[in-house]
């Protein structure tokens, strides 16, 4: 754990409004970002931000620094998304499903991302499904190693590897279908 | 060239700068990691992308130090945070409460109900509070950020809605999503003590109970000790409702959500502002899962043309109210067609409001109004 952040969380435990401030400014966008990525609605987003941040004032006591603070802050904030989403009985993958899937050997698309622009990238992640986009923003948009992944999804290690090549996969394909890469 | 050295695993090839030396001659040495190493730069080059791309709000934690303070000095939580949550009570009701009693009622829009020869500007209904009003109808179109609805009596109100503007929506949900520590606002029939739900609300469980006063039959609070059939509702007093529920009752799930979600066609109430040109500023819009609320008559619906003695808005006369000639009894008066109103009754008449509570009743603001209306309806 960063000694700065869990300096900021200690000190919001003991009621430091700056200390939490200080952390939104720090990790505010990554946790919102991650959001967006899978809610895809800014405006609940920022609402389940705010959730979040309230969420980590109450219970800055009982963090226990075995996670990065990030990683507490992304799993506040997933498990607020998640109490939406199950209640509103969207369309998911099933996780089970997927980490059950076998890592599919990299094809000519995949490595073919190689040579992409990041801007086509970005273009097609949003049609990816929740859990692929999900993955992809915690390893590569705010930055979580894997087991720091794991941990905030919930999963074994092994999981969120082949999530990763699926979702690669399922990216290369997409960026095939659309042009971006041959 | 290649290399006989075990390949890069999956969180050398993903990390962004990999520090080790032998990974770093390894890449060098070996095209299927450099090839795989790039593919992976190139998704994280695109996540990153997008995810600096995504700025916080400029309000910062505004609404979080609102919450906070709120909390601390033991009051109903402001907007944002606690609109949607007293708020949402209400779009149980109204997804729950007002459609049991408007599913069958009522013209539909731009059918009879309004008199010939009165142009009515808009169903808003003064609720008691200062600046704020009530409409209810259905949804017919959405005009970026406006909401037009069509009004019971044939008239139209424009909603009009913005970034603070909190949208609620309905769900249909089931027994099994009742659980501990859930919010919850129950209607039913209390029997020695339990209440028999027929209808339950599921709120946001991030966020409080609204304080709704307790009535018989109507708890409202946090679920505590569900199991099969049954639970208790720990109100905010501390009380412990015992709740039984069956395969006929009814659970209403409400969620935050975006104006892109309302559906038209769907009954719709808001609660706000009134504006000129029989047009209502929003402070909340609810939508239930099984909506027409057109039975629900609203108290003092306010017809154009007609001052007021005191003008809420410079230069727009006040609407006068009109009665509501059949008020509601107790559930079989929500499914009768609102009367038609002859115009020589519409500036004496006093109706009563629905369900006999005041709209004002559990406090001014704008959630606490539609819940105030909802619970009236219910009742």
């Amino acid at each position: 754990v960063d000694a700065d952040d869990a300096e900021l969380v200690r000190k919001i435990a003991a009621g430091d409004h700056g200390a939490l401030e200080a952390l939104y400014r720090r990790h505010g966008q990554a946790v919102l970002a991650q959001l967006v990525l899978v809610i895809g609605d800014r405006t609940l987003s920022e609402e389940i931000l705010q959730d979040t941040m309230l969420a980590a004032w109450k219970g800055a006591a009982g963090f226990r620094g075995e996670a990065t603070v990030r990683s507490w802050l992304i799993a506040i904030a997933r498990r607020k998304a998640r109490d939406r989403r199950r209640r509103r009985r969207l369309r998911s993958v099933d996780e089970a499903c997927l980490a059950e899937s076998p890592a599919p050997e990299p094809g000519p698309e995949q490595l073919a991302l190689g040579r992409s622009e990041a801007a086509a990238v970005a273009a097609v992640v949003g049609g990816l499904s929740d859990t692929h986009r999900e993955v992809l923003g915690l390893v590569f948009g705010a930055g979580m190693t894997l087991p720091e992944a794991a941990k905030v999804l919930q999963v074994p290690l092994g999981t969120v590897k082949s999530r990763l090549y699926a979702a690669r996969a399922a990216l290369a394909q997409a960026m095939s279908q659309k042009g971006y890469v041959r | 060239m290649t290399t006989t050295a075990p390949h890069l695993t999956l969180e050398e090839l993903t990390s962004a700068t990999p520090t080790a030396a032998e990974s770093i001659e390894h890449l060098a040495a070996c095209p299927e990691c450099a090839a795989e190493a790039a593919s992976w730069a190139a998704v994280a080059a695109g996540m990153q992308l997008i995810a600096s791309g995504t700025r916080p709000p400029s309000a910062g934690l505004d609404d979080v130090w609102r919450a906070i303070e709120t909390d601390r000095r033991g009051m109903r939580r402001p907007p944002v945070l606690a609109a949607s949550a007293a708020a949402a009570a209400v779009v149980l009701a109204a997804g729950g409460y007002g459609l049991t009693a408007g599913l069958s009622a009522g013209p539909r829009p731009g059918g009879q109900g309004t008199p010939a020869g009165t142009q009515v500007a808009a169903d808003l209904t003064a609720t008691g509070c200062s600046g704020l009003d009530i409409t209810k109808g259905v949804l017919t179109q959405v005009r970026g950020q406006d909401l037009v609805l069509a009004a019971p009596g044939g008239g139209a109100v424009t909603v009009t809605t913005s970034a603070s503007t909190t949208i609620l929506l309905g769900i249909t949900g089931s027994r099994g999503d009742i659980a501990d520590g859930e919010h919850v606002l129950v209607a039913g029939r209390v029997r020695g003590g339990t209440v028999a739900a027929r209808i339950i609300g599921i709120t946001p469980s991030s966020l409080p109970a609204p304080s709704a006063p307790a009535k018989p039959g109507a708890p409202v609070g946090t679920v505590a000790d569900a199991a099969s059939g049954r639970f208790d509702v720990v109100t905010a007093s501390g009380t412990r409702v015992p709740v039984t529920t069956s395969p006929a009752t009814r659970v209403t799930i409400t969620e935050r959500t975006s104006l892109s979600q309302l559906r038209t066609g769907d009954g719709t109430v808001a609660v706000g502002a009134a504006g000129p040109g029989g047009t209502l500023a929003a402070s909340t819009v609810a939508q239930g899962p099984v909506t027409p609320t057109w039975g629900l008559a609203l108290p003092s619906p306010k017809i154009s043309g007609v001052p007021q003695p005191k003008p809420k808005i410079s230069g727009v006369p006040r609407l006068a109210k009109r009665p509501r000639l059949n008020p509601p009894s107790r559930g079989a008066g929500f499914t009768s067609p609102p009367a038609k109103l002859p115009l020589s009754a519409l500036p004496h008449a006093k109706p009563k409001p629905p369900g006999g509570l005041k709209l004002n009743q559990l406090g001014c603001a704008p959630e606490s109004v539609l819940t105030s209306y909802l619970l009236g309806a219910a009742s």
